[in-house]
């Protein structure tokens, strides 16, 4: 099996991006979906094609072009999807970024309810 | 959202500064999501940087790394001999380092404007351009004549890819050739270390000989201090190139064996389009050498001159076909992973 490729929180960003947008994930919108994502932070165009460009050396995703159009000035759009090793990763992230807001949940509920300290501290000690 | 209709000169200064291998979906992003030309200018304005760093670490990679560390060593062995520069002198630095930057970062660029279907070939412009601007800013170095830079120049441009030749550095792409070879390394990582130890041989032993050359014509103790400096150097990259794997411990079947070859030969493509100082700074030592004490045998020898660029220049080409030629034989051979 190969290494899992590691993944910045920005690479996360855009991997949710391009997975959001399914058939037509390619760079207006992909930008357009990974600001929505990242908001109030603004997401440069310029950021993301760099992403895009790292997280298909990791091959987490895959592109291909499609046929030029009008509207684009008679270019081609290049569309990105991910592969199985990206969806590996943008799960493991999912994972990784729910435990991440449970723990903080339950610190913040610590704090202001005294109470459900026990609980914490006992699902701390268990692991 | 309709956008207007970009004119010509927008569209053609996209073109020239977006590099090919991403100018298609780029500038096609840019003309669907601006309204003006002037928005347009001012996202791609600010796309660029990316675009093109992208680009850089994605073609550039080893090769221009390489060359960077030689050029670097070079560069500061050349001075420090050849014209024993004031290394208390800020100015000088400052000269050194435009050269080696603009060099390298010249190299870098020509890498990431590389046409779009071929990975590993540089922008003749961008390199042009580079080799102009490096020679202009070697004249900021002390000991260095234009005519001398130029001669240099000349030697690094046409004798750098000879030692990526497929026929002065042969390789094996036959499959029983190869697997006879694998009683020489002794144990199962074989043809990996003999190629390893081959290529610390080539490297180690270039050292060596290049400071011998300059020794012998500059007659200075810090000559000789280089020789000692690069024969260890050489000793040592023998004793690892012997010594270290760096290889994982598998035994090598068919396809791994045709595969490893593969690589061997896309890295000797890579190699053609990389001018390895290492090999030939000795060359160039001399041509300086006898460019600054006998001008007027440079002029005489300027056509000669051109006359073996064009031969190796044809040479080259006959090389990467030769070598192009190999990997689209064993491409459809080794399973892809």
């Amino acid at each position: 099996m190969p290494d899992k490729a590691t993944i910045g929180q920005f690479e996360q960003i855009v991997l949710a991006a391009v997975a959001s947008q399914r058939d037509n994930a390619y760079g207006v919108s992909i930008h357009a979906a990974a600001g929505e994502l990242s908001a109030p932070k603004a997401v440069s165009l310029g950021a993301v094609y760099a992403t895009l460009d790292r997280l298909e050396d990791k091959k987490l995703i895959r592109s291909w072009l499609s046929e030029p159009t009008r509207e684009r000035g008679g270019r081609s759009k290049r569309h990105y999807a991910l592969t199985p090793a990206g969806e590996v990763a943008l799960r493991e992230s999912v994972r990784t970024a729910r435990r991440i807001c449970d723990t903080v949940e339950r610190l913040w509920n610590t704090a202001t309810n005294p109470a459900t300290l026990a609980a914490v501290t006992a699902t701390g000690a268990t692991r | 959202m309709t956008p207007t209709p970009l004119p010509r000169t927008v569209e053609r200064l996209g073109e020239l500064l977006v590099p090919p291998a991403a100018a298609e979906h780029v500038l096609g992003d840019l003309a669907e999501s601006s309204r003006t030309p002037r928005e347009y200018l001012r996202r791609l304005l600010t796309v660029l940087p990316y675009v093109v760093l992208a680009q850089v670490r994605r073609r550039a990679g080893t090769g221009v790394g390489f060359n960077a560390l030689h050029s670097a060593g070079v560069l500061l062995a050349w001075q420090w001999i050849v014209a024993a520069p004031d290394l208390n002198s800020p100015a000088f630095w400052a000269a050194l380092f435009s050269v080696w930057g603009i060099w390298v970062g010249g190299c870098a660029l020509a890498a990431a404007y590389g046409p779009r279907d071929k990975p590993i070939q540089w922008n003749a412009v961008v390199l042009s351009a580079t080799v102009i601007l490096a020679m202009l800013a070697a004249l900021l170095l002390p000991g260095l004549s234009a005519l001398a830079a130029a001669w240099a120049m000349a030697f690094v441009l046409a004798t750098s890819p000879v030692m990526s030749m497929p026929w002065i550095s042969p390789y094996i792409h036959d499959t029983v050739r190869i697997q006879q070879r694998l009683w020489f390394g002794g144990d199962e990582k074989g043809p990996f270390r003999m190629a390893l130890l081959r290529h610390f041989c080539m490297w180690g032993a270039a050292w060596p000989g290049v400071a011998l050359l300059v020794t012998r014509d500059f007659q200075s103790n810090a000559g000789i201090a280089f020789l000692w400096v690069t024969a260890a150097f050489a000793v040592a990259a023998i004793i690892a190139g012997r010594t270290w794997g760096g290889f994982p411990r598998e035994v090598p079947d068919h396809w791994q064996i045709l595969a490893f070859h593969r690589m061997d030969i896309s890295h000797r493509l890579r190699l053609l389009r990389v001018p390895l100082w290492l090999y030939i700074p000795g060359l160039e030592t001399r041509a300086i050498r006898m460019a600054v004490r006998h001008p007027e045998l440079l002029v005489s020898a300027l056509p000669a001159l051109a006359a073996l660029v064009v031969a190796i220049w044809l040479m080259y080409l006959l090389a990467t076909r030769f070598l192009e030629r190999q990997l689209d034989q064993l491409a459809p051979l080794v399973p892809s992973a």
